[in-house]
């Protein structure tokens, strides 16, 4: 699930959150790393962008990677999906580098691009200080949509590369008109994050499963910040129909990749059981 | 002791209500001056500093039920889905026109446009033909769609729970989307008090004004003279039938007298339409209409901020809290009766139907006033301006059969008075009952007695204007209550639709779009 991943780089990340990254992935025993730049303004040539890369595969090369480097012009976020599409990889990991709000207006923020465009499963890296690299994940948090998908999320979770001491999962909604509904509605949910919490078992050494009412966004990041997780994992479902409000603020997934503290995965609903087509033509 | 303490912990609403109650009556009749100075300042504070707010949520609330009604969710019914309305048309509009602004019209529906005839805002000359057309308009835009769109949201809210969803008619109950079991709590009964306090104000306020407009009425046509006891003996008689009404209940007694109550106004309208300037008044309501809605968004949020400011704090603002603060009671009075309508039906029932007859009855009461004045060339608009009260008995006087027509108002005046009292009496023993539909007669007579004599007390003392500037505060917290029930009810709503009706309980949570 993770042999094949995608890292964008734009050469202004620190050294040693590329290196911390590189170090984690090997958690993955992920073996091919194709590293993508693309060229977004006059100010920059390809050639450049080329020599640059040629020169940080060289360093990853001896860290055991397979390494392939490809280098693009045009919108970063879209040729980032592009190239994972096509070369059907197993997922993008970006190194997460905080902007400014300032910056975030006025230069956008190419993770949260991705977040949003992506059908390739996407790991935003957020290390802030834990070696995660070195050691085995103490604590996911997977937040889990009841509407579906989880099928396709279980198997991540179950994945021995993904393997933590503790997983979570969190379902947040919304009450529901009555007390007698809400009581129905809780059983419900009960049941089914039970079923979860059976789907997983074997893969965790505890699982706890919590059930929460409000901002779904909002209780993902506390209970992320109060249970001190290292990884939250969370499904980005297609909707046939999207909400307008969701397309002009950013949908629940993005703003967790974007305003989580710690590592992100984010599996768009569509990945398994589908081909994978470019999210645009070149 | 202890049955004392459990009896107050299950009236705790009602004893919290009563008794937080008596200190503002109390100020009201041992120092009106200074609850008159007290409450004239906080009430300008708000209008001078939230008047904005009180338009941007009139809008919101005019909006919000018209989205409801043709949305999906224009076809949920406001009761189980195999129920039917337990009345008919003409008795749910008769008890909505009555307990919903009938005795304002009448208090209203020639001084008004009247008053903006002679005062309209600075950008306007007074007496003018634009200040005719003028004082029209915003005679619609006052009593038109907006404060009927103001009780729909709060009453869809009540009766869509209470019917529903099967939990108490209490404004509390409509909140359980967002507090969950907290309405059962300090945080409910917070808002059911606030909704008591409103309520009480805003009926003893209305009760006392009313009972000064009986008693001109009365002097216009009998030798009596308008004094302060023959309004007292007014208050009084006039306790007794509402009270009667009220312990009757809604199937009977509000119903009965709501219903000779709209004959009386047509019959009284008809004349006036037909004896009066007949294509004036149609001229009047044609132009006038088109005027509103031409303008309505503009007028909705026009808070008039370069020029006529003043203007606007004192009449639109003053009304929009004026309606809000008389919500609590109208929106559970309208929500008891609507049970078994669908959300559009209801919606538009409400909106439409009263609104059109509002402004037929401005039409003919305003324009034909218009027409004594611009036309005929009698001055009545002075002394209608200077005294309110007395300026429909004034108009009356320029119409044959004056003795009977005056004698048709006074009555007119009673029964709205009679029916807006017991309704408000229900509604209030109803929400301090923990949401009973058949509240005891015993609390429904503490209630009516304890208004009443709110009302005469400030009557005598002269604290009636601080009292209804206190009512007109109480409205912004409860603006804020509002905004929040529109939130309430459509989570609510869109639960139904995206849960109950086929998807698993996480359906619509947005976690993973």
């Amino acid at each position: 699930m993770f042999e094949s991943a995608l890292i964008p780089l734009r050469f202004d990340e620190p050294p040693e959150l590329v290196q911390s990254l590189t170090s984690f992935l090997r958690n993955f025993e992920t073996r091919t790393i194709v590293l993508v730049h693309v060229v977004s303004s006059g100010l920059e040539s390809v050639s450049g962008a080329e020599r640059r890369l040629w020169k940080l595969s060289g360093q990853l090369a001896g860290e055991g990677y397979n390494i392939e480097t490809v280098v693009r012009t045009g919108s970063p976020a879209l040729e980032i999906c592009t190239v994972a599409a096509q070369r059907e990889l197993s997922f993008i990991c970006i190194p997460w580098r905080t902007k400014s709000f300032l910056q975030r207006t006025l230069l956008g923020n190419t993770t949260v691009d991705v977040a949003r465009l992506t059908d390739v499963p996407l790991f935003v890296y957020k290390p802030h200080g834990r070696k995660m690299e070195t050691t085995r994940l103490e604590s996911v948090l997977y937040a889990a949509s009841l509407e579906g998908g989880h099928e396709q999320i279980v198997p991540y979770l179950r994945d021995e590369h993904l393997a933590a001491t503790r997983l979570y999962v969190l379902h947040v909604g919304w009450r529901a008109p009555d007390p007698w509904s809400e009581l129905t509605r809780r059983e419900e949910i009960f049941h089914r994050l039970s079923a979860i919490r059976n789907e997983c078992e074997g893969s965790f050494e505890t699982i706890e499963t919590i059930s929460a009412v409000g901002n779904v966004r909002r209780h993902i990041l506390r209970e992320a910040r109060e249970r001190e997780v290292e990884l939250i994992v969370m499904g980005k479902h297609e909707h046939e129909k999207e909400h307008t409000l969701d397309t002009m603020l950013g949908s629940t997934a993005e703003r967790v990749t974007h305003e989580a503290t710690v590592s992100v995965l984010l599996i768009p609903s569509r990945r398994i059981g589908t081909k994978q087509e470019a999210p645009c033509t070149e | 002791m202890h049955r004392i303490a459990a009896l107050i912990r299950q009236q705790s609403v009602f004893v919290a209500a009563l008794l937080l109650g008596l200190p503002v009556v109390g100020a009201g009749l041992f120092a009106p001056e200074w609850l008159d100075h007290r409450s004239g300042q906080m009430h300008g504070l708000i209008i001078d500093h939230f008047g904005w707010g009180y338009l941007i949520a009139g809008l919101i609330f005019l909006v919000f039920p018209i989205i409801l009604a043709f949305s999906r969710y224009g076809n949920l019914k406001l009761g189980k889905d195999h129920e039917k309305p337990q009345y008919s048309y003409f008795g749910w509009f008769s008890m909505l026109f009555a307990a919903g602004m009938g005795i304002g019209l009448i208090f209203w529906s020639v001084a008004e446009p009247l008053s903006h005839f002679v005062d309209p805002p600075q950008s306007l000359v007074g007496r003018s033909p634009e200040a005719a057309k003028f004082s029209m308009v915003h005679s619609f835009y006052h009593w038109g769609m907006h404060p009927w769109a103001i009780y729909i949201t709060i009453s869809l809210a009540i009766a869509y729970f209470s019917f529903r969803r099967g939990m108490p008619p209490l404004i509390s109950s409509c909140f359980y989307p967002l507090l969950g079991n907290r309405i059962y709590g300090r945080a409910g009964h917070a808002i059911d008090v606030l909704a008591v306090f409103a309520t009480v104000f805003g009926i003893a306020a209305s009760l006392g004004m009313s009972a000064l407009q009986i008693s001109s009425g009365l002097a216009e046509v009998s030798p009596l003279d308008g004094s302060q006891g023959l309004t007292l003996g007014i208050i009084g008689a006039i306790t007794v039938l509402f009270l009667l009404a009220s312990i009757t209940g809604l199937d009977t007694g509000i119903q009965v007298v709501s219903k000779i109550n709209i004959l009386m106004a047509l019959v009284l309208m008809a004349f006036i339409f037909i004896v009066g300037p007949t294509s004036y008044i149609l001229n009047v309501f044609t132009t006038s209409l088109g005027g509103y809605f031409s303008s309505l968004l503009t007028m909705s949020l026009n808070a008039n901020p370069f020029e006529g400011h003043d203007w606007t704090k004192n009449w639109t603002l003053f009304y929009w809290a004026w309606w809000i603060s008389w919500s609590p009671f109208v929106g559970l009075f309208v929500a008891s009766i609507s049970r078994g309508r669908t959300v559009r039906e209801f919606v538009l029932g409400a909106l439409l139907v009263p609104s059109l007859l509002t402004f037929l009855w401005f039409s003919v009461f305003g324009g034909a006033a218009l027409h004594l004045q611009l036309v005929e060339g009698r001055d009545i608009a002075a002394s209608a301006v200077q005294d309110v009260p007395r300026a429909l008995f004034e108009f009356l006087g320029y119409y044959p059969f004056t003795p009977s027509l005056t004698v048709l108002a006074i009555l007119l005046l009673v029964v709205f008075f009679v029916t807006s009292a017991a309704s408000a009496t229900y509604v209030l023993a109803m929400m301090t009952s923990k949401g009973n539909l058949t509240p005891s007669v015993s609390k429904k007579i503490v209630w009516g007695i304890y208004q009443s004599a709110a009302a005469a007390g400030l009557i005598v003392s002269g604290g009636l204007v601080g009292l209804q500037q206190l009512a007109i505060a109480a409205a912004l917290p409860f603006t804020l209550v509002m905004l929040l029930l529109c939130v309430s009810l459509f989570r609510a709503m869109k639960y139904e639709f995206t849960v109950e009706r086929g998807k698993p309980p996480g359906a619509g949570m947005n976690l993973e779009t």
